[in-house]
């Protein structure tokens, strides 16, 4: 512990500005020189000094970060109004300085988000996020008006989740965009954002979304709490923000979402789920998240219930085929040679006749290949995609067995799994399975089918002991609810998803309106 | 409570995956799948030949090889042959693919079938679905030792003729190793096995000169000790070499000469020839009393037996009528009922027989009622002879219940039975069996009058 602390210590000291929740100064060239030297004379800072004309000379400063603001908007709302004319204010008033802020704050300048404050970290935060700050001589306090104008990406289709059937839109880098995205499909007056800012450098703004009244406040307050005891120097991405505020396990399961489409957002939060929004990231954390989460994706809604059912299902085995196919096709080949049929034993004896290395060490082989090849094809350049899958699966899969290093079983068990790995629908679910795919593997090798069914239960048995937010994580599952069971492993009509999952705690858990009228549409139906 | 049931149940849950077995790893590389065991008697013990899978002539990435080779080993038990086999192979023997054993005649005859049953029961390798056969007029190592020219392994013919023909033609007892031990220790009923035997061309038949060389052979196996590996035959120049990859396996020896194959048997000649010179057959059924056989019987005796035994399978049956005409008939469907009383010595089969009219030339309006009901006596005339013969040779010359008539006794009066199951093979014969036969023609195929129909 006391390292920690020696350590807390340290970072307290390069704070400068955390020292600096104190009151402005009276005298406006003090203030303009502080900031300067805080800021440390930095080359990006506007600083555009002025001397009223109608209210006696009183000097005013404008400042603002070159390329965080809009300066066409500064130039013509704010500069220009002062610039030109503040006559209204009496030559010999005792106040003048004080009625010169007024004036312009309340009559002049005509931006809608505009504030004032004393406090010197208000100053800096709203500069440095893209403000406009007014100072005017002999005034305590500051004007700041929002005038953010940095460049942006914009709203393009979602690359990590595409959907055949759903919207096109998807999160980008600025929160407000995000939220803005949030209310225009959820125009619920109820809605809520909880502030926080994150890191003490980075200053990120992250928001807690949930409909009150709807969500159960205790998901809120520990996301919430979670987020206040966060101490650190700065976060650049949702995921990194997962990693700080999931349950703590030991574990490689992913027990926090993350999604990019605004419609899986909009239907977590109608479930009953919490919204995580952070500045600079696309990404949205939905909490909390059960194990059958990991299973479906927005298009199961928008698909008739059958198919959606049977994608579902296959998704399930999908993920079984993952885990277990190289683990099962190493211990079948290494111990349990009777359960392949003769003719295709013989073929696979053949084939590995002139194999140096044990079918374990072979299978191994194959996995790390295509695991470097994964890694390859995320980091390598855009232009050199077709070099890359020419040497990935002609010359490298194809000479391998030529040469005898690997059979044609392991190639095939190796790319059936790579390519199932991409049928689950969640990235992180399907990083997670590779994992369990080597760690089986290596049961398999070392103790045949025995190690596998014990891992298996091992596996099962550590599912049921995570939690997130606090709830169990296999929640509807186990513990089991029956009224749930319309959308975990099969996906019901939505007409029959009356409630709201119950795993989920909602207080208004009526989700469609129970008229006797529509009760009897569905039951004829 | 639950929760201490639960907690018993979990407990031997975990004790059970402790017992799983199957820890000892081998490499596919390392193992040779044997596909085919022979036994044979050898000096008061038993000669086991192997039949082994060489994958890269069955795949065909070698044309220069045969599919399969073979090793035998002589040994005192069963385990101590294999055990001996599995020392001199270079590969680990498996099991657990063994399709086909086929066991000397002699040993069945002289010693009893029990001991080799209870030898592959109780190997842990082998499964329950193995076909056995019975040797006929020849030995197990050379019927292992025959290239066959369709299945590329040879003892894949053996199991092909035994397992699906059976269901074509109805001249097969298929038995696997579970019915084979089954059959033997059920009381009131015996065994039935197919006897396989070799096949060859005129001109391919062991001639003088083979039989000479078979008495010297006979010389040279009393010589050696128990173990035959490695056993070479110089004399034996007409076998190319190359035959067989493990270098010794030319020579085949006999413990007792009996039919040798012709040169081309064991050889890739066999099957490059559009008639191979050398094949394998089944054609007569071994019958047993108990333990030991007694006879054999017909392929034609073969059909009453499975006709009586009501097993759903394809029959043909066959009427002569008059000198001129004949009329076939495809059985389809049999069912029969046994019934036996052991107080009165009676017993009866109730045959009931559905088929097709296939080929004849009988003379008749078949679309006339009148003519089929007739013609359908005819054949229940036919097969009650047939089978009435085929019991009468069970009771007087073989001595053997293979009808199941015993069962029946032992559900209709099972106090009776067990006084008299001991000494049943001297009772079996002096039952008065009767035969009744329904046969129902229910189609007459797409022609509806014979050609010569006057």
């Amino acid at each position: 512990m006391g390292i920690f602390k020696d350590f807390k210590e340290t970072l307290d000291e390069y704070h400068p500005i955390k020292e600096n929740s104190t009151p402005l100064n009276y005298k406006l060239d003090d203030n303009l020189e502080e900031i300067k030297r805080t800021l440390g004379n930095v080359n990006d800072l506007l600083c555009r000094e002025l001397k009223l004309k109608g209210a006696g000379g009183v000097k005013v400063a404008v400042l603002g970060i070159d390329g965080l603001i809009n300066s066409d908007l500064a130039q013509h709302y704010i500069i220009h109004v002062m610039a030109v004319d503040l006559s209204m204010v009496e030559e010999d008033s005792l106040v003048k300085n004080q009625d010169a802020f007024d004036a312009i704050f309340n009559s002049r300048i005509s931006m809608i988000d505009a504030k004032t404050s004393k406090l010197k970290e208000d100053l800096y935060r709203n500069l440095l996020n893209g403000h406009v700050i007014v100072l005017v001589d002999g005034v305590c306090s500051f004007m700041m008006f929002d005038c953010k104008g940095w460049q942006t990406r914009s709203i393009g289709e979602p690359d990590v989740e595409s959907s055949l059937r759903g919207p096109k839109d998807c999160f980008v880098e600025t929160i407000r965009f995000n939220t803005a995205t949030l209310r225009r499909r959820l125009k619920d007056p109820r809605l809520r954002f909880d502030t926080h800012i994150i890191g003490r450098s980075s200053k990120t703004d992250v928001f807690v979304a949930y409909i009150e009244g709807l969500t159960n406040e205790k998901f809120v307050q520990i996301a919430n709490q979670r987020l206040e005891e966060l101490d650190v120097d700065g976060i650049q991405n949702t995921a990194q923000l997962m990693q700080y505020i999931e349950d703590q396990h030991h574990t490689i399961i992913p027990r926090l979402f993350e999604t990019e489409r605004p419609d899986m957002v909009v239907s977590g939060m109608l479930a009953g789920q919490v919204a995580i929004f952070v500045d600079g990231s696309p990404f949205v954390v939905l909490t909390p998240f059960f194990f059958t989460g990991i299973f479906s994706t927005m298009d199961d809604y928008y698909n008739h219930p059958l198919f959606a059912s049977l994608k579902r299902v296959m998704r399930y085995i999908c993920a079984l085929i993952v885990i277990l196919a190289p683990a099962f096709y190493v211990s079948v080949s290494t111990f349990h040679q009777e359960m392949i049929p003769t003719a295709f034993l013989i073929i696979m004896m053949n084939q590995r006749e002139s194999n140096p290395f044990s079918t374990f060490f072979e299978m191994f082989l194959v996995y790390a290949l295509f695991e470097i090849m994964r890694e390859a094809s995320l980091r390598k350049p855009n232009a050199l995609g077709n070099a890359m899958s020419i040497v990935g699966s002609l010359i490298v899969g194809q000479s391998l067995v030529e040469a005898g290093l690997v059979s044609y079983a392991a190639i095939i068990i190796g790319s059936i799994t790579t390519l199932t790995t991409y049928v689950l629908a969640h990235t992180r679910i399907s990083e997670a399975t590779r994992i369990l795919t080597l760690v089986f593997m290596i049961i398999g090798g070392w103790l045949g089918f025995y190690g596998i069914t014990v891992g298996f239960i091992v596996l099962i048995i550590h599912l049921c002991s995570l939690t997130t937010f606090g709830e169990p994580f296999m929640s509807s599952l186990a513990p089991m609810n029956l009224m749930d069971q319309v959308d975990q492993i099969l996906r019901l009509p939505l007409r029959w998803m009356k409630q709201r999952p119950f795993a989920f705690d909602s207080h208004n858990r009526v989700r469609q309106n129970l008229q006797p009228k529509m009760e009897d549409d569905t039951n004829e139906g | 409570m639950r929760v201490e049931k639960l907690k018993r149940f979990f407990s031997f849950a975990l004790a059970l995956l402790l017992l799983a077995g199957c820890m000892e790893p081998v490499e596919l590389a390392k193992m040779g799948i044997v596909v085919g065991m022979g036994i044979d008697k050898f000096q008061g013990g038993y000669l086991v030949t192997l039949q082994i899978v060489n994958p890269a002539g069955v795949t065909g990435s070698n044309p220069n090889i045969l599919p399969v080779y073979s090793m035998h080993v002589g040994g005192q038990t069963l385990l101590q042959a294999t055990n001996d086999l599995a020392n001199l192979a270079t590969q680990v023997l498996y099991y657990s693919h063994l399709k086909v054993v086929v066991i000397d005649e002699d040993i069945v005859k002289d010693d009893g079938i029990d001991d080799i049953i209870d030898f592959l029961m109780r190997h842990p390798e082998t499964r329950p679905d193995v076909t056995v056969l019975i040797t006929e007029d020849t030995t197990a190592s050379d019927v292992l030792n025959v290239v066959t020219a369709v299945e590329t392994i040879p003892m894949g013919k053996l199991d092909t003729l035994t397992n699906i023909n059976r269901q074509r033609t109805g001249m097969i007892a298929s038995l696997n190793l579970y019915e084979v031990m089954d059959r033997l220790h059920t009381d009131g009923t015996n065994l039935v096995l197919n006897m396989v035997s070799l096949r060859a061309e005129e001109e391919h038949l062991p001639h003088a000169e083979q039989d000479q060389k078979n008495e010297e052979h006979q010389k040279s196996v009393e010589e050696q000790e128990y173990k035959l590996w490695p056993s070479q035959e110089e004399d034996n120049g007409e076998i190319p070499e190359g035959a067989y990859t493990a270098e010794n396996m030319e020579g085949l020896s006999n413990s007792e000469a009996k039919f040798t194959p012709g040169s081309e048997g064991p050889t890739k000649q066999n099957k490059e020839e559009i008639t191979p010179p050398m094949d394998i057959k089944i054609e007569n059924l071994a019958v047993f009393r108990d333990n030991k056989m007694v006879g054999k019987i017909n392929s034609l005796e073969a059909q009453s037996y499975n006709l009586l035994l009501g097993s759903k399978k394809r029959y043909w049956g066959h009427v002569d009528i008059g000198d001129e005409y004949f009329a076939s008939l495809l059985i389809t469907d049999a069912k029969a009922t046994t019934q036996c009383f052991l107080k009165e010595g009676k017993a009866s089969i109730d045959l009931k027989v559905r088929g097709e009219l296939l080929e004849g030339n009988y003379p008749i309006n078949v679309e006339n009622p009148h003519n089929l009901k007739e013609l359908e006596e005819k054949f229940v005339k036919d097969i009650e002879t047939k089978t009435g013969a085929f019991i009468k040779k069970t009771q007087e010359e073989l001595k053997s219940d293979i009808s199941d008539i015993g069962i029946a006794a032992y559900f209709s009066d099972y106090k009776e039975w067990e006084k008299v199951s001991a000494n049943w093979s001297e009772i079996y014969p002096t039952l008065d069996i009767k035969i009744n036969v329904e046969v129902d023609i229910y189609s007459t195929g797409e022609i509806k009058n014979y050609h010569n129909l006057r």
